[in-house]
């Protein structure tokens, strides 16, 4: 069988892991930036999709079945972002006569719309947040919004992963901001249909991961915490949740396989809740695909779960029994991104001058990342995914942060200081920060202070007074007399 | 003698050169900086304590430093005597793209008065929206970038007067 892996970056570098580990042929594909990705030398074959914009290379369908056609592919592996939640796609693959790995393109579709999901979700009784039952239509909804009670959510009915929401504290603002949010929507979706829906205080945010066949049978991998967030982006997730009853969480298990049933869902699915002070929780969506967040999930179950997609495509069998399936210790992931912590967090781009990635016992290491390679802007900031695994949850923050503390992408800055700092924190410590924690958390800047400062200008100066001095015609830094200078003292081991 | 001013954060350090004779802030001072290999990785050391330090110059007089976990843009003036306009040749009221991306919209004209934090240029890069703000009042002199335009990172986006 041959997989083409329709994604880029670390992910497809994991699915192409689990297709040599299974045996399986490979095809990579991207974009001109990404010619000599690490993903396209992690394939057996690499085919160019065309130019760096996305929606000319990963989310063009037409060039990416043209190119599992002429490779002679039999199944598509979406990953995620891209086109993993595209229902047009999943038919068009299906319609070539490939296997989509994900659910079927009907799940998708019914996923994707948010409203639709919470409907099938209420049917088979799941609690939702209060809300709208319909799209907004050409009235403003003031009676609904004041039942739902201030301040609440507009949300679009196409959204998902964290974009197209926004807030309306009070009634004067809500026409503004359902015309606010539709002009998002319509631009980023292509969708302009809204609706609204109750904000929970204090809110954490738990998921269930799942794997069904497809004929009705689903299987649970356990439940996942991704409440700190910034900008509504996961930045630190983890398994198990701390805190969490045994009852809460069996609960929770019980209602995402019962949803995933009534979908006769196929593949890996997660099944999202937002949990208040109260232990009261509330579905909220499906995400029809891997997650970003999946290694923690394998981490604690030691389940493969690409090789699970990837063997049901091949079998159609679920390679894991739910009675097999133990959660053991625990585990924490944390996302290294390109982000200039002094510029607010703005996204960076350059070259990774110096790589340094972590290992050493419990210590997992997801990325795409090799020393000279471009960091450009047409796609996400994602660096790499570290995770570390403990046998309780105060050893696997240790790991993460020693981890973390091994971390090098000379050349590149990263959120690195930060995740430590928040990894820190009580109320991290403490398993008590819910999604809102990031928004007041206060970063510190650490700096060598007056340490290494001296030394820092005195190397800059060097370095700069030796290269200009030389290096006019021919670019050759190591051969500067004084770095000769001192590749002598290091051999002579003087002073 | 050569003379440096390199600025590390928010402080300036002078530095002198002298064949093998260093000083900072008109003090001697010793470093032991060992190249790791050819491409601007060193092994720098204090005492017992040592550090991987990377140096790599940037455009013009800046230089991207990573030491340990901490990385950092510093400023390395090469002059006999300091300059008084350290802010290089940006004029006061230049607005500049923080990074690399598109204009995904303009928000201001040409002859338009802007309020301090009034959003001027909302920029996309890595799939994330920016509102680039005036960071004082003024009024608008130019605009040089377009909705759908391509901008690297320090293009002028647009020019506002001070009032």
């Amino acid at each position: 069988m041959k997989i083409l892996v329709a994604n880029r970056g670390e992910i497809a570098v994991r699915i192409l892991r689990s297709c040599k580990e299974l045996g399986l042929s490979s095809v990579a594909v991207f974009s001109d930036v990404d010619e000599n990705a690490l993903h396209v030398r992690s394939a057996d074959e690499a085919v160019r999709l065309g130019p760096a914009d996305a929606s000319q290379s990963y989310l063009n369908i037409p060039a990416v079945i043209a190119a599992a056609k002429e490779t002679g592919a039999d199944a598509i592996h979406p990953g995620y972002g891209f086109l993993s939640e595209n229902a047009d796609f999943a038919r068009a693959v299906e319609e070539a006569g490939m296997i989509f790995i994900g659910p079927s393109p009907e799940v998708i579709a019914l996923t994707g719309n948010k409203l639709e999901a919470r409907k099938v979700a209420q049917e088979v009784g799941l609690s939702v947040l209060s809300g709208s039952s319909q799209p907004i239509g050409g009235e403003v909804p003031v009676e609904l919004a004041k039942e739902i009670r201030y301040p609440v959510l507009v949300k679009a009915v196409s959204g998902g992963g964290g974009r197209g929401i926004r807030l309306a504290t009070s009634a004067e603002q809500l026409k503004g901001t359902i015309e606010a949010a539709r002009r998002e929507a319509k631009a980023a979706f292509g969708d302009d249909t809204v609706y609204l829906e109750q904000l929970v205080k204090s809110a954490r945010h738990i998921e269930v991961q799942v794997l069904g066949d497809g004929r009705g049978k689903v299987v649970c991998l356990g439940e996942r915490e991704c409440s700190i967030q910034r900008r509504r982006q996961k930045l630190i997730e983890e398994a198990p949740v701390p805190g969490l009853g045994d009852d809460l969480r069996y609960r929770m298990y019980e209602d995402a396989l019962r949803l995933a049933r009534a979908l006769k869902y196929r593949s890996l699915g997660t099944i999202e809740f937002l949990m208040d002070a109260s232990g009261d929780y509330y579905f909220i969506e499906v995400n029809p695909r891997i997650q970003v967040e999946h290694p923690v999930t394998e981490m604690v179950t030691s389940a493969d779960l690409v090789s699970a997609q990837l063997q049901l495509a091949m079998d159609g069998q679920i390679r894991y029994p739910q009675e097999d399936i133990v959660m053991q210790g625990w585990a924490i992931e944390a996302r290294v991104l390109a982000e200039d912590p002094d510029q607010d967090f703005l996204p960076v781009t350059g070259t990774i001058e110096y790589l340094k990635e972590p290992g050493g016992p419990g210590v997992r290491v997801d990325s795409a990342l090799y020393s000279g390679m471009s960091i450009s802007s047409h796609y996400d900031s994602l660096l790499a995914k570290v995770i570390a695994w403990g046998e309780d949850r105060q050893h696997a923050l240790q790991r993460l942060k020693r981890a973390l503390g091994e971390f090098r992408t000379g050349g590149i800055s990263n959120d690195i200081e930060f995740l430590i700092q928040v990894l820190s924190s009580e109320k991290f410590v403490g398993g008590k920060a819910d999604t809102t924690y990031l928004d007041h958390f206060q970063h510190i800047h650490v700096r060598p202070e007056g340490l290494f400062e001296e030394e820092v200008a005195l190397a800059a100066a060097l370095v700069t007074h030796y290269s200009a001095g030389q290096t006019t015609e021919h670019h050759a830094p190591q051969a500067s007399i004084w770095l000769q200078a001192a590749w002598r003292e290091q051999m002579n081991g003087s002073e | 003698m050569t003379i440096y001013f390199v600025t590390v954060g928010k402080k300036e350090y002078k530095v002198e050169i002298q064949q093998d004779q260093f000083r900072v802030n008109g003090q001697p001072f010793d470093l032991k900086l060992q190249p790791l290999n050819a491409n601007g990785l060193y092994l720098i050391e204090r005492g017992r304590r040592k550090l991987e330090m990377l140096l790599k110059a940037q455009n013009r007089n800046l230089m991207s430093v990573m030491l340990d976990t901490c990385q950092m843009t510093i400023r390395v003036d090469r002059n006999s005597r300091k300059q008084n306009n350290r802010a290089g040749n940006v004029s006061e009221g230049s607005i500049l793209a923080p990074m690399p991306g598109v204009v995904t919209e303009l928000h201001v004209a040409e002859g338009q008065t802007v309020e301090r934090n009034q959003v001027l240029v909302t920029l996309e890069s890595m799939k994330m929206q920016m509102e680039i703000r005036a960071p004082e009042g003024g009024r608008v002199e130019k605009t040089t970038a377009c909705a759908g335009a391509k901008v690297e990172k320090g293009s002028l986006l647009v020019q506002i007067k001070p009032e």
